[in-house]
């Protein structure tokens, strides 16, 4: 597990960097008492199992901001989520292929919401990391079972 | 020579993405049309000319697989070389694409030079 986590960190680093253009700073602590957006995407086949990303408004809107090449208040409506969504889902399938090439998988379409309970379900995957990045604190977490269906 | 290209993902922000780090990788970009699906990127294919093809995976309505099929039993359409763009590395994956007709296929996240080097190499093969 300790493996998948530097693979984790590592995949993060280089999806963040490459494509939307932000900078991993280092490990941060997770805010707590913060109202935020998470992304879940969950995928069967070789394996089953799911990947979040979750971080605060503020975050997500410079996100956003930096993915689309606009300013902060120039992130038209409903852009946030959906790119935090494209987050989740290049994180998913990067660690996936890194994880097992020769694996089968069906990744499925993320979904995003900003209550509690996805954040709950973040808290229960296997590895949880945090991000300090230039667009600020992102908490990812991953959860790869052992068996699952074929895709 | 600047190539015309259709970037096909249901994703609206990441079709902006892909035209953004095209633009930044130095390809020689001209018109740029975008498909949020497999159907709308046919029909996007008959209205204008286009070089080169950038597709999605996992779409709605008509998926990369979908348009691949698509575009081998179109006589006219079928010579329009097609690049692959996924989060899924896979081998299968990408196996079975490349067989279905697929000029290239490059996985998410990819740097600039890597993406420009993949569409020169098709281009040119395509060109041969």
């Amino acid at each position: 597990m300790l493996e998948t986590a530097t693979v984790l960190d590592s995949i993060a680093e280089q999806v963040l960097e490459t494509m939307f253009f932000s900078v991993v700073l280092g490990p941060a602590e997770e805010p707590v008492d913060v109202p935020r957006l998470t992304a879940l995407v969950s995928f069967s086949g070789s394996h089953a199992g799911l990947l979040g990303v979750s971080g605060d408004a503020a975050t997500a809107n410079a996100l956003a901001a930096n993915f689309l090449g606009v300013a902060g208040d120039e992130v038209p409506p409903g852009q946030e989520p959906a790119v935090l969504g494209e987050l989740a889902n290049v994180l998913c399938g990067a660690v996936l292929g890194h994880a097992e090439p020769e694996g089968r998988f069906t990744i499925y379409p993320p979904q995003i919401s900003d209550t509690e309970e996805c954040v709950a379900i973040l808290h229960k995957t296997q590895i949880q990391r945090n991000f300090e990045t230039t667009e600020g604190c992102l908490t990812i977490g991953l959860t790869i079972l052992e068996d699952g269906p074929l895709a | 020579m600047a190539f015309s290209v259709l970037i096909v993902d249901d994703c609206s922000a990441m079709r902006s993405v892909i035209r953004r780090i095209l633009a930044i990788s130095g390809f020689e970009m001209g018109e740029c049309h975008f498909a949020g699906d497999g159907a709308e990127a046919l029909d996007v294919l008959r209205r204008h000319r286009v070089d080169l093809v950038l597709s999605d995976v996992n779409m709605p309505r008509m998926d990369g697989e979908g348009l691949l099929r698509r575009l081998a039993e179109d006589r006219e359409l079928r010579a329009v070389p097609v690049v692959i763009v996924t989060s899924d590395g896979t081998r299968d994956r990408e196996t079975r694409l490349l067989g279905m007709g697929a000029r290239g296929y490059i996985t998410k996240p990819f740097h600039p030079e890597k993406l420009r080097a993949e569409l020169e190499r098709v281009l040119e093969a395509s060109h041969a």
